[in-house]
């Protein structure tokens, strides 16, 4: 029996790698490939890398963890660092990677020329490629959509036990405040959190999708959750979580102000990379129109740049007004909303 | 002429201290930063640090131990003595949850009682999984048999003698157990919990799932202000581990405990009418929330959501990955802890618990801050070797022995311990050298169980993720980076199902072939 058991061991282990993409021979070769570091682990990225390849003919490698770790990777690793771009959803750790010193600036108009002032570094280190709104969701048969207004409303005490959060751990809840801590000063975000924390129906916890299952199982009433979510519960399989999703509607707020907390999904060129030209094709590469149209048909991301033609369900999303603030702001403020975060005991 | 027993063999040496050296590195690295910790980048941090995370790990670690403790013991003394209907496939069926991550175990259950899932879909009833009960209870249904494994092989081994001597002495079942049978497998039982207290130590995914703050997902979170804090609470987790350490063995010592040798086997009792009915209901409960109800949830996941074009392949890729990945890691360790291990026959010293932490912080601190440590020690290398390290297979494979070293350890060190030292110097005295002596008496009666101890540390690589996710080369993904894509990024259990499925597959079948190992050669890990 061992001995049964050693022989197949073996030949497992010595049995030749499968490969699960294309990649041909020699593509090994320097300046035929560019290294990424992606915090993004979803399926239309590697459609997109494997159209890149097909056409200029430059493999991208991919390693994906989560943001934060990869930063310490990029940083440990110094000038022997493989990374050519860097990948990740919030723009206040592409601040904070900036702030590390681990990008160097994108300088080709051409590229940075393709999106919004707002949606890119002003020194070109790191630039926007998709968008995504953080707006309120509601419990379409106890809420109606006339009683919401801004995210400073959901602070009121109206609102006691109606609320459900996830856990301030989550950096879009980070950059959710630290845009608070721009638009209306440290101290009404504070007391903004604070309130929050006391129309909580519970204790925060799960992921975006959860906070729409807990409205649609009647835990809570209101919520603020992604936009890409949302169109992907939409869209699921699933039926239990289509279920959920027609329960719950979707409201922009602050229209009648600065308009509803967008973030962004971007990417920056490392200070060592060594495959610079490629790194900057890929780059431009993400933001050509038809790329720009693949994230948004596959992961209901909102275009970084103008233009581009969606699906209706984001078309009608994409024609709200939305905050045009600064998005260095929310790296810059990223330590200030976790102090006040903790402060409010937001978990 | 010197004697052949007191001469220090050096290649042995030195071979046996290799793991040693290399299992240190995370405790070194903790040490060193700790002399570089900023007193005001600590106290600004500590103004982001929950108190309340102390407390919670407390509960959460007393709870799922306690609730391991019931269920493990509990079911391997019941196997161990009696007979009733399905034991004997509970027996094999208690130790299969062994195979379900934590994190896995978590997210399915909190998926089917939430408003999307089977449960609440079908009854209309709303059951919150996701708290403090919640985290225990799914951490210690997938941790028990790490306890259960133990206790069942003790229970085993010391029943036959005494039970029979009590049983004459007119001792009742219940006097029995409390006052021979336990004591008598305290040790194992141990051993086992001590793996089930650094696994909830090092959880992190299933508590920052349930919005449960301990000190893992802390040290996490602390990290964004800067290192120190996540410097000084690994430090707090180290003393924390060698205090616990230190009054287990304290314990142990007084009593004054022994191994068990092999008795005559036990003539098990036969349970008839409700005696019977009854343990087999309860048997069949723990098995199906520990096991056929998660698997059974993920596999309705798995054909809601069918499979993409092009993801069989995907699919078969990544199983051969993670197969070849902790093939070869739990091979490495093994051999590397039997040289460390036979060195200490040769040298002839059994106790070396002071080195013994130094493995066990490797498991007891989360895995993202092992990482870090790690990712510390390879660019060093990298920038001083000249070669890149980092993202290479070889540094992934030392990575996983400095986290799993101490799971082979402890099996390993018993089996040669079981062993008479006689056996080494009778064979020594013949003239054999101790490599002759190892491949010719040693390995032959170890064989088996080295078998086994492979197949369990096989198991653990298979569900580790942290490490492989920031150390990995670039392109390659395992059955359990994509359960993280899936679940964690995507936030869709249903994606994640058919890999969370094959990683826990390829669980079932080491723990199957375990049990035929054991079976066959009538041994176990102790």
């Amino acid at each position: 029996m061992l001995k049964k058991i050693s022989i197949v061991l073996a030949l497992a282990v010595s049995g030749c790698m499968v490969s699960e993409e294309e990649k041909p021979a020699g593509s090994g070769k320097k300046n035929e490939e560019v290294n990424v570091y992606t915090h993004r682990h979803y399926a239309v990225d590697r459609k997109i890398f494997r159209q890149f390849f097909r056409e200029t003919g430059i493999y991208v490698n991919v390693i994906d963890d989560d943001a934060d770790k990869l930063l310490v990777r990029l940083e440990k690793e110094g000038k022997n660092s493989p990374c050519d771009v860097f990948m990740t959803v919030d723009a206040g750790r592409l601040v904070r990677a900036k702030e590390m010193g681990l990008l160097q600036p994108i300088v080709q108009e051409k590229i940075l020329g393709t999106v919004p002032a707002n949606l890119r570094d002003n020194e070109g280190y790191w630039i926007a490629q998709t968008v995504r709104a953080r707006v309120i969701i509601y419990s379409k048969d106890r809420v109606q959509p006339n009683q919401l207004s801004t995210y400073e409303d959901l602070a009121d005490p109206k609102w006691k036990g109606k609320l459900t959060v996830r856990s301030s751990d989550n950096i879009y809840n980070q950059s959710l405040l630290a845009s608070m801590i721009a638009h209306n000063g440290r101290e009404a975000a504070g007391k903004w959190a604070a309130g929050i924390v006391s129309n909580l129906s519970g204790d925060p916890k799960g992921n975006d999708k959860d906070q729409v299952k807990a409205i649609a199982a009647g835990q809570a009433d209101v919520s603020f959750v992604n936009t890409y979510y949302l169109g992907q519960m939409m869209e699921s399989k699933d039926a239990g979580e289509k279920d959920a999703i027609g329960k719950v509607g979707v409201f922009y707020p602050n229209q009648e102000g600065r308009g509803a907390h967008i973030n962004i999904s971007g990417a920056g060129i490392a200070k060592y990379a060594p495959h610079k030209t490629n790194a900057e094709k890929l780059i431009e590469f993400m933001l050509r129109n038809d790329i720009q149209a693949m994230f948004a048909e596959a992961n209901d991301e909102f275009p970084a740049r103008q233009g581009v033609k969606v699906k209706p369900a984001l078309a009608e999303w994409a024609s709200f007004k939305t905050d045009t603030l600064d998005l260095q702001k929310l790296g810059e403020l990223n330590k200030d909303a976790l102090i006040l975060f903790n402060n409010a005991n937001w978990k | 002429m010197t004697s052949p027993f007191k001469t220090i063999r050096w290649g042995w040496f030195l071979l046996a201290l290799l793991p040693v050296i290399v299992c240190s590195i995370p405790l070194l690295f903790v040490l060193v930063s700790a002399t570089q910790i900023k007193g005001d980048e600590l106290t600004d941090s500590f103004r982001f640090f929950s108190t309340g995370s102390i407390a919670n790990t407390l509960v959460l670690c007393v709870g799922v131990l306690l609730l391991s403790l019931v269920l493990g013991v509990g079911s391997a003394y019941l196997f161990a003595t009696y007979r009733f209907f399905g034991s004997r496939f509970f027996e094999i069926a208690f130790v299969l949850p062994i195979a379900i991550p934590g994190y896995i175990m978590a997210i399915t259950y909190a998926s089917f009682f939430n408003y999307s899932g089977l449960f609440y879909q079908n009854t209309g009833m709303y059951f919150n999984m996701m708290n403090m009960w919640g985290l225990v209870f799914t951490l210690a249904l997938c941790l028990y048999p790490y306890v259960f494994i133990t206790a069942l092989h003790a229970f085993k081994l010391s029943s036959g003698n005494y039970n029979e001597s009590a049983t004459l002495l007119g001792i009742g079942r219940k006097k029995m157990f409390f006052k021979i049978a336990l004591p008598l497998a305290l040790p194992a039982i141990i051993a086992g919990a001590w793996l089930v207290f650094m696994e909830t130590l090092n959880d992190f995914g299933a508590a920052s799932y349930y919005g449960i703050r301990t000190l893992s997902t802390e040290i996490f979170r602390c990290w964004q202000i800067g290192p120190s804090v996540t410097v000084f609470l690994s430090l707090c987790i180290l003393v924390f581990i060698v205090a616990t350490m230190v009054i287990i063995q304290r314990y142990l010592d007084k009593k004054g405990y022994y191994q068990p040798s092999k008795s005559k086997p036990v003539q098990k009792i036969k349970l008839t009418g409700w005696k019977n009915l009854v343990v087999a209901v309860v048997c069949f409960n723990v098995f199906l929330f520990s096991f056929l109800l998660p698997v059974g949830i993920l596999i309705a996941y798995a054909m809601q959501f069918g499979l993409e074009e092009g993801e069989g392949v995907r699919l078969w890729a990544r199983t051969i990955n993670s197969f070849q990945l902790a093939a070869i890691a739990a091979g490495v360790i093994l051999v590397f802890c039997v040289i460390n291990s036979y060195s200490k026959v040769i040298h002839r010293v059994r106790k070396t618990r002071a080195l013994n932490f130094l493995s066990d912080f490797g498991y007891a601190v989360p895995g993202a801050v092992l990482a870090i440590a790690l990712l510390s020690v390879s660019t060093f290398f990298d920038a001083s070797l000249g070669t890149i390290v980092t993202g290479t297979f070889l540094f992934l494979i030392i990575a996983y022995m400095i986290r799993f070293y101490t799971v082979a350890r402890g099996p390993v060190e018993n089996m040669y311990n079981k062993l008479p030292q006689n056996l080494f110097n009778a064979s020594a005295s013949l003239g054999k050298k101790p490599l002759g002596t190892f491949f010719k008496i040693y390995l032959p009666i170890l064989l088996p169980a080295f078998g086994s101890i492979f197949l369990l540390v096989f198991i653990d690589v298979l569900k580790e993720l942290p490490i492989t996710l920031i150390l990995r080369p670039f392109n390659f993904e395992t059955l359990s980076t994509s359960v993280y894509g899936y679940a964690k990024v995507n936030e869709s259990v249903g994606q994640a199902a058919p890999y969370s499925l094959l990683i826990i597959t390829l669980g079932v079948l080491a723990v199957l072939m375990l049990k035929r190992i054991e079976k066959k050669y009538g041994i176990n890990k102790g």
